[in-house]
């Protein structure tokens, strides 16, 4: 991507972030789908937009994704979920703590060695699937902001984005990090 | 060495961080963490005034029995009626072994804005003929923050959804010695009926002998 392009993006990304910033008590929080399968895919989206072409180096790429990785484990918790739904400013705090976790990834990921990059997104892909069958299987409803129905297609979503990390886990291993290699 | 000290050191952070917040992996959600936070059994039953379908104020801890207690609201779309017909099986087994000399089941609900004594009168009738040793009831004289509290207390999560007006709520049953203690929690999502019959009727039986 060129600086020009890089720029832009983030622009986009930091407009993107505020404007759903304004809304997202209504948007985000109407329902568990929206509030866990799209906005914390969209804030770490977001994170890796702003932070991708940072030069920061850093000595412990590891430590940061261990960071990264518990931060997202603890925002699948359902007791986090719930409260993020019901309390205005955990949600916030939420918000930031995601879109930090995308800045970590896309600045500590290129930097670790590919052992680290193929255990952190096949743990992050293992974990999204793990949580989304208990979701789906469940018929105990998990968080008291939302329904047992809306929980189960949170569940099928969250399916749907470990498939995708899987992808983007392969499209990791065999194209990116071969490519980077030969550069 | 320090290079994998840090990672080493960052994830026993993450590692107690998680702990925390789970309360040592034991509490996941808020209806867990909510009855984990209001103490290790046995402990005391908070004092609740209630009416009962017939309009007579009581309260557990006046009882000289064990207390089976539920919590639910008539509008409830679907899990307060699930449970209350799984307690009503208990009841019937129960009532054929003749335990109710030591038990009655009291069944109270949330809903302070729309249930009345009139309705918890008509929904009671949709169980057992004789209803006997259960009673059904409504708080008496508190206000919703009030009686948030007492249920915080006992260890019961309750939230109302702003859309729906849906209450969802914890459903475990609470087992009430005389002495007023909590003395055991069900959870009828994961306990069978069987379970729960076989712990009343040891509990029970050991006020007999």
């Amino acid at each position: 991507m060129t600086g020009k392009l890089r720029n832009i993006a983030k622009i986009t990304a930091v407009v993107i972030f505020l404007t759903q910033l304004l809304f997202f008590k209504s948007l985000f929080v109407s329902t568990m789908p929206l509030h866990v399968a799209v906005h914390i895919p969209l804030l770490v989206f977001l994170g890796l937009i702003l932070g991708t072409g940072t030069r920061i180096n850093t000595k412990y790429p590891l430590a940061i994704l261990i960071f990264t990785m518990a931060s997202l484990m603890a925002y699948m918790l359902p007791y986090l979920t719930d409260l993020s739904a019901i309390i205005l400013s955990v949600n916030i705090i939420r918000q930031f703590h995601l879109l930090l976790c995308g800045i970590l990834i896309a600045i500590a990921l290129p930097q670790a060695i590919i052992e680290v990059q193929i255990a952190f997104l096949g743990m992050l892909t293992s974990t999204t699937a793990a949580t989304g069958i208990a979701m789906q299987k469940f018929n105990i409803l998990l968080c008291s902001a939302f329904s047992i129905p809306q929980q189960q297609k949170t569940g099928t979503w969250l399916l749907y984005i470990s498939g995708i990390l899987f992808i983007i886990t392969l499209l990791n291993i065999f194209w990116v990090h071969p490519r980077r290699q030969s550069e | 060495m320090k290079k994998a000290l840090i990672p080493i050191a960052t994830f026993i952070i993450c590692l107690v961080g998680m702990s925390l917040l789970t309360h040592g992996f034991l509490t996941f959600t808020i209806f867990s963490r909510t009855l984990y936070n209001a103490g290790t059994l046995p402990r005391e039953m908070p004092h609740i005034n209630l009416i009962d379908q017939d309009s007579t104020p009581f309260a557990v801890s006046e009882k000289d029995k064990y207390v089976l207690l539920n919590f639910m609201y008539i509008n409830c779309p679907n899990a307060c009626h699930i449970v209350n017909y799984k307690i009503n099986e208990i009841y019937d087994d129960l009532k054929e072994n003749n335990t109710f000399k030591n038990l009655e089941i009291v069944t109270i609900t949330f809903d302070l804005k729309n249930d009345n004594i009139s309705k918890i009168k008509n929904y009671r009738q949709n169980f057992s003929p004789d209803m006997t040793g259960w009673t059904f009831a409504i708080p008496n004289g508190y206000t919703r923050q009030e009686f948030h509290k007492i249920l915080k207390e006992t260890g019961v999560w309750a939230h109302t959804v702003s859309d729906t007006k849906i209450i969802n709520h914890s459903l475990y049953l609470f087992l009430i010695s005389p002495q007023n203690q909590i003395v055991h929690i069900y959870d009828p999502a994961r306990d069978s009926n069987n379970q729960i019959i076989n712990s009343l009727k040891h509990f029970t039986h050991d006020r007999q002998t």
